[in-house]
């Protein structure tokens, strides 16, 4: 690869932390829905080896839920602090 | 939560909650990046034809420093050598008592050159050894009119080996201009009893996966050993490049990865080194890389506050910094209490539903704790060859030894940081069996 042109460099990161937001949201989504499906529908008593690998599972989509809400906030925080943090130039090109 | 719990129960349930999810996300994520990136790259790989390069290998020059290894320096700079036609290697003597000097200096004189550090400017740490190395070859590459952004600082053990064509694999990683440094995945040469193999399991299994997965967010660590820079990456560093911290490797790669600068991993070479043989220097090496580590959280808020630091990496960066004090420490009590919970709830099970219930809720419970057991034994049974997925799942079952250091090791380390301790000896190399030095552990645990 040779040198980057001017721009370019930030234009695939801005294009890279698009993909990161788009992935980090479905993922969370799909992490919370399924804690949330596993526990709404489960029966009580729960006894049965079924509802302790559920009880199980269930345990560990909230954790991941949880995780990656904590990871989109931190992010969200982060683009707001850039934002409206003075500017300084970032290297576009590099030899 | 119930009406009746105390209202700490739910900061607590949080906490839990969090440490797990923290755990368990990040290992996945990394590992399902890593063994995709790395099967792309070797079939890339595969189908590459080298004889059709569209850029000259950049320039290498490899930096080995040194003390009383007479045992080792001579088979480490002739095994650099024969990397490739081109390559210099500057081994850097730190008052050494011994022949090392005179065993590096007898070597191909064209191409080796030995730094003497004499006392009292000597033995004052790896880095300022490095920084010595470093100022040699800016003068050299100077004078022979090469142009930084082609020249490469490799950092090498003196009981480092690397792996046939590691320069030409690197090489092709810094054809990238936005690439400042690289770092090999690590073997353990002396994999040969149970604690040396569990370091091997550690290193050439799901770390070097998880090493490959920071490609991605090209935040790749830098560890002591089988590390590599652009010298123009090092030249925007402010001061020395390589710091007193104790985990100099790491300090360096927030440095540049803070200058916009991408790291990276190859799947396609290694360095291999010697493992502590015994458990008192593995916890000793451990507790200097846990301290180096914890210390390095402190420079979050820069990586954070780069504009030239993409949000992927600033967010992979930061559960990274932060993994001892996130992670190993609060694990460290939650593993434990677990276990314990379920042996309790099992007991409960069996009295209400009988034992095989309560064996159920045992396997239940050991699978969803032990994925990342189960997939390490298959990942190091592909990546070992001639290890079986059996015995790599036997053996993976006993590594957990290998967290109980990391865990002994990090409240070492938080108990030296709190009563501000920072002193270590170099760690002693045996006969023929020096321990491994540098860098961090460089994945999750």
């Amino acid at each position: 690869m040779g040198d980057l042109a001017p721009g370019r460099g930030r234009q695939r990161r801005r294009r890279d932390d698009g993909v990161v937001w788009v992935v980090l949201g479905a993922v969370a989504l799909c992490a919370v829905g399924g804690a949330l499906l596993v526990v709404l529908s489960r029966p009580e008593p729960r006894t049965r080896f079924v509802d302790v690998v559920l009880a199980g599972l269930a345990l560990v989509g909230w954790a991941a839920g949880l995780a990656v809400v904590v990871a989109v906030l931190f992010l969200a925080v982060r683009w707001l602090l850039l934002r409206t943090s003075p500017r300084t130039a970032p290297k576009a090109v590099r030899r | 939560m119930t009406s009746q719990a105390p209202w700490w129960t739910v900061g607590v349930l949080v906490a839990v909650l969090l440490v797990i999810g923290y755990g368990f996300v990040y290992f996945v994520v990394l590992q399902v990046a890593g063994a995709w990136l790395a099967s792309r790259e070797r079939r890339a790989e595969a189908r590459r034809d080298r004889t059709a390069s569209p850029s000259a290998p950049p320039t290498f020059y490899f930096l080995v420093p040194c003390r009383d290894e007479e045992a080792v320096i001579g088979e480490t700079v002739r095994s650099l050598l024969a990397q490739d036609d081109e390559s210099l290697v500057v081994v850097i003597d730190d008052a050494s008592q011994d022949a090392t000097a005179a065993i590096a200096a007898s070597q191909d004189a064209d191409r080796v050159l030995v730094l003497s550090r004499r006392l009292p400017n000597a033995r004052l740490g790896k880095g300022k050894a490095l920084n010595d190395g470093l100022r040699f070859v800016r003068r050299d590459v100077a004078e022979r009119g090469l142009d930084p952004a082609r020249v490469v600082v490799g950092v090498m053990d003196a009981d480092g080996r690397l792996s046939p064509a590691t320069t030409e694999h690197v090489g092709d990683l810094f054809d990238d201009a936005r690439v400042g440094g690289v770092q090999l995945q690590v073997r353990i040469r002396n994999r040969d009893t149970f604690l040396t193999r569990v370091q091997d399991i550690g290193f050439w299994g799901t770390s070097a996966v998880a090493q490959m997965g920071r490609n991605a967010t090209a935040s790749v660590s830098l560890g002591g050993n089988g590390q590599f820079a652009r010298l123009s990456a090092l030249d925007e560093v402010p001061g020395e490049a390589w710091t007193d911290s104790l985990t100099e490797d790491l300090d360096l790669m927030i440095t540049l990865t803070v200058r916009g600068w991408a790291m990276r991993q190859t799947s396609l070479a290694w360095v291999e080194q010697e493992a502590p043989t015994t458990l008192r220097a593995l916890v000793t090496q451990r507790t200097r890389w846990a301290q180096g580590h914890m210390v390095c959280a402190a420079r979050t808020g820069e990586v954070l506050r780069s504009p030239d630091v993409s949000q992927r990496t600033a967010l992979e960066l930061t559960c990274y910094l932060w993994q001892p004090w996130l992670l190993a420490i609060p694990w460290s009590v939650l593993a434990p209490s677990l276990v314990v919970l379920a042996v309790l709830r099992v007991g409960d099970v069996n009295a209400q539903h009988g034992v095989l219930v309560g064996l159920a809720a045992v396997l239940a419970w050991y699978v969803l704790a032990f994925v990342p057991v189960l997939w390490g034994s298959l990942v190091y049974a592909r990546r070992a060859s001639r290890y079986g997925f059996v015995r790599s799942f036997w053996m993976h079952q006993a590594s957990f030894v290998l967290n109980l250091v990391t865990y002994a090791a990090t409240w070492r380390a938080l108990v030296r940081i709190l009563t501000r301790r920072r002193g270590w000896a170099k760690t002693t190399h045996g006969e023929a069996v020096p321990a491994a030095a540098g860098g961090p552990p460089v994945a999750p645990s």
